[in-house]
């Protein structure tokens, strides 16, 4: 932020940002609703790093969390229903100068793109994926999702949903060339933001899922993780989601885990599919993966005069 | 010709045209299997006819007596016997086919002698055996306007116009794209071409191509992407978007026969509605269709120029016939092309608030502001926009309003292409009017016609959305108008609803292209039932 100069003066620098300068529009969501804090660690993180509005763009398909980027005064490009990825990707790979962030819903995500998703993960660009499960479709007013919980009766399924659920921790920890997985919750604040800040720190596609209460539509499913921490599993160790040792006092289960074991990820996510010991916390990172924008931005460095030489060898080709 | 292959194309023959018949093959079992009640030879339908009759087989073994080659591979060289008689029948040099038997056979030099030794044999039985009455000789084009010429196949041709037109503008080429039969050599070739600042994304599927190619015209670059009708289909939604965001997109659509899956490899004109139509709301795009492989170039270019200038998608329509025909193509030079300007929003120096749907007084086009411009932070998508502020709005009165804009944009592009120019004159008792790849048949009937002294002009559009200013004046001069098109009459039904004109589809969908013939055919008995 502030700099102390050699001869003493402050250093400051020719803009500051504030967290105002990262508010859009007013937020439209229900009172309640997860999203509002997962929009204000987003901006208390830019603000803490100080990046240049103009450099960050959010990017979101379509869905209540999708209007994410309305919110924020960045550039924001809200696209389809499903494709929040592809045209993240398409940002993102061809400038790499870019902060991106995603925000998609678990319809959005793991159900009309999740062909996506599983290749988005396999290009692995910079960008930051946060997925906001709130185990239910919001905006189109209550259908069973892939990730609603057996039982859950929806407008879709009045008797109760009866297929397992997704667990899209389980599925990313196996899809190929994943980097970062980690997962949140909306009604911790000091923990989401800690995680967001991991991944936004980490290089390369970062998905967290956030646990992301619906108050219109899946009160329960959440209410019952909020009121009973003992559900949750911090996930803890050098490497891991720093907290604070008064937040951490109000998880009563807690394990080391080092990120980079998959296996154990793996391990953990099962377990947490089952509804007990859900982990919160870093689960996989490995900031070796290689990245898409990393081949494909190589010798495109070409001067002007080169490509017009060329372009006329190209088109002499076969010259008669 | 075996029985089958002659049952498929006969139709194709002019009278007393030539037909080489493979004498081999017309055995009764061969004959049952075309379902040939009779054998064509014999039964006097092919009378009319120049028939050649060679039994391929006995003539390759007989060239072939020497050969350590085994029976069946020495019959494989059969088509080289038929090849060498069209050298001689049309004067050309064989060499180039020579290098290219010892190029492909580099390793087998057997098989190499093989197919030279019967390449040699065909056009010397040609020659000796005197059974050609005559031979020809196709004089080297000269009615073609001197240049540099290259030969250049319709997907090529795309190609080189999209990296061209990129370039003009000084925009980077963004391609998205899912291989799809007959578009993958698009993908193919851009992929080859970073060495010219080309980038190319082999996506999951359609969507997420077209998706990524406007993710890259959000970001600044020029968002492309290639496909066929199946690939169209998927693309719909985005296209939508893009036309919603107003951002600069070129979809290329290389047409094959459908519905469905349909016939990948035979060409058809079907998804002109598709281009037209294909989407939720009102949602319009430009339009514009390659007419031959080396008009595909132009084509490209013009979609990029319009795409960017008006910042909205384009739609480019080839098909399969255009993909992979090939013809001499003038080398253009590059500063005589049309200016492509990219204009990107720069911030206000007075620090005034940005106004991302503020449209340019003459185009209606919105600024394109580059992520990471300080001042510009705008968000856009799929929502319904006010103008000017570009925030969402569901007011009843703007939508209506962005609706008008979003067509009048594409309206306008008619004040910036050229009007239609009619081969032949511009009135007279026959205008026969196409699109796109049926070009080539197009003209060589109405020339023909033409010089028989009829009153036939032909007119083979390019700009298909919106069509040129002058067209309904032009379809009013003529006392009938006939639409030939390789689909169920689709020009004919937007002509006939545009323009209140009678215009008469004339429609085929086999798979095949128009030959002229069957053009001129169709366009003879109409000039006699005007003149009845
Ligand atoms: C192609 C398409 N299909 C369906 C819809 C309707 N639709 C909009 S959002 C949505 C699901 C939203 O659920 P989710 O992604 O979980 O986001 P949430 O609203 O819960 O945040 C659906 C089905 C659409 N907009 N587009």
């Amino acid at each position: 932020m502030f700099g102390l100069k050699s001869d003493w003066s402050l250093e400051l620098p020719e803009r500051y940002f504030t967290l105002e300068d990262y508010e859009g529009g007013v937020a439209r969501w229900c009172p309640g609703c997860g999203d509002l804090a997962v929009l204000t660690a987003v901006q208390k993180i830019l603000r803490d790093e100080q990046q240049p509005p103009e450099k960050t763009v959010c990017v979101s398909g379509i869905g209540c969390s999708s209007r994410f980027p309305h919110y924020m005064h960045t550039y924001g490009f809200h696209g389809l229903h499903g494709r929040a990825l592809p045209v993240a990707c398409g940002v993102k790979s061809r400038r790499p100068d870019l902060d991106v962030w995603v925000a998609t819903g678990d319809g959005d995500c793991c159900s009309i793109g999740a062909g996506h998703w599983i290749h988005a993960t396999r290009y692995n660009m910079d960008m930051v994926v946060m997925l906001f499960d709130n185990a239910v479709y919001g905006l189109t007013k209550k259908q069973t999702s892939p990730t609603s919980p057996r039982g859950l009766k929806t407008n879709t399924h009045p008797m109760g949903s009866w297929l397992p659920p997704l667990d899209p921790l389980c599925a990313m920890l196996g899809f190929t060339n994943v980097s970062f997985v980690a997962q949140t919750v909306d009604w911790n604040p000091v923990h989401l933001h800690a995680t967001l800040r991991e991944a936004h720190k980490h290089r390369g596609m970062s998905f967290v899922r956030i646990l992301q209460r619906c108050p219109t539509y899946t009160a329960a499913v959440f209410e019952e993780l909020q009121r009973d921490p003992s559900r949750l599993l911090l996930l803890k160790g050098d490497d891991n989601v720093a907290v604070d040792p008064a937040v951490m006092k109000i998880f009563p289960n807690q394990a080391e885990h080092d990120p980079s074991d998959i296996g154990a990820a793996r391990a953990l996510a099962e377990t947490g599919s089952q509804g007990e010991k859900v982990p919160v916390g870093i689960l996989f990172r490995d900031a070796s993966r290689p990245c898409y924008e990393d081949f494909t931005m190589q010798g495109l460095g070409i001067s002007a005069e080169d490509k017009l030489a060329g372009l006329k060898r190209e088109l002499d080709k076969f010259a008669v | 010709m075996n029985p089958a292959a002659l049952k498929v194309h006969l139709k194709d023959l002019k009278p007393n045209g030539i037909l080489i018949v493979n004498t081999a093959k017309f055995r009764p079992n061969d004959l049952r299997k075309a379902h040939y009640d009779s054998n064509p030879l014999e039964d006097g339908s092919l009378d009319g006819l120049r028939v050649i009759e060679v039994d391929l087989e006995e003539r390759t073994r007989e060239a072939l007596a020497d050969s350590p080659l085994d029976t069946r591979a020495k019959d494989r060289c059969k088509n080289m016997f038929a090849l060498g008689m069209l050298y001689w029948l049309f004067h050309r040099d064989m060499q180039p086919t020579l290098d290219d038997i010892r190029k492909k056979f580099a390793k087998k030099s057997e098989v190499a002698d093989a197919n030279e030794k019967v390449l040699r044999a065909g056009h010397t039985y040609a020659d000796v055996a005197g059974i050609f009455q005559t031979s020809y000789r196709v004089p080297p084009a000269t009615d073609l306007p001197p240049g540099r010429y290259r030969q250049l196949m319709g997907n090529q041709a795309l190609c080189l116009g999209l990296v061209v037109a990129a370039r003009r503008a000084g925009v980077q080429l963004v391609l998205g794209s899912y291989p799809i039969t007959p578009a993958s050599d698009i993908l193919h070739q851009l992929s080859s071409y970073k060495h010219h600042g080309v980038v190319t994304f082999q996506a999951e599927d359609e969507i997420a191509a077209v998706c990524a190619a406007i993710g890259a015209s959000y970001a600044g670059k020029l968002g492309v992407t290639s496909t066929s009708g199946p690939g169209l289909a998927l693309k719909s939604e985005a296209i939508g978007l893009a036309v919603m965001a107003e951002l600069p997109l070129v979809v290329i659509d290389v047409q094959r026969a459908g519905p469905s899956t349909g016939m990948p490899t035979k060409t058809e004109q079907a998804d002109l509605l598709q281009a037209m139509f294909g989407r939720n709301g009102e949602c319009p795009v430009g339009i514009v269709a390659a007419r031959t492989p080396g008009d595909a170039f132009e084509t490209a270019y013009e979609a990029v120029r319009l795409a960017i200038k008006y910042m909205v998608p384009v739609i480019v329509l080839s098909d399969g016939y255009i993909a992979n025909g090939a013809e001499p193509w003038r080398i253009p030079a590059l500063d005589s092309l049309r200016e492509i300007e990219v204009r990107y929003a720069a911030q206000s120096p007075d620090g005034a608030p940005f106004f991302p749907y503020l449209r340019d007084a003459k185009t209606l086009a919105r600024p394109w502001a580059r992520p990471g411009t300080p001042g510009l932070v705008h968000r856009i998508g799929g929502l319904e926009k006010a103008d000017g502020s570009g925030n969402v709005s569901y007011d009843a009165k703007n939508h209506a309003h962005m609706t008008r804009m979003r067509a009048e944009k594409i309206a306008r592009m008619a004040d910036d292409i050229p009007p239609a120019r009619p081969l032949g004159d511009i009135s007279g008792d026959v205008l026969v009017l196409g699109w796109g790849g049926t070009a080539g048949a197009i003209t060589a009937a109405t020339l023909r016609l033409r010089k028989a002294g009829y009153s036939v002009s032909a007119l083979s559009l390019r700009h298909l959305n919106p069509f040129p200013r002058n067209l309904g004046v032009l379809l009013g001069s003529f006392r009938r108008v006939i639409v030939p098109e390789l689909n169920g009459g689709q020009l004919a039904m937007l002509i006939r609803s545009r323009y209140l004109v009678d215009a008469r589809p004339f429609t085929k969908v086999e798979g095949q292209p128009f030959t002229s013939q069957e053009l001129e055919e169709h366009v003879l008995a109409a000039l006699e039932e005007l003149s009845a």
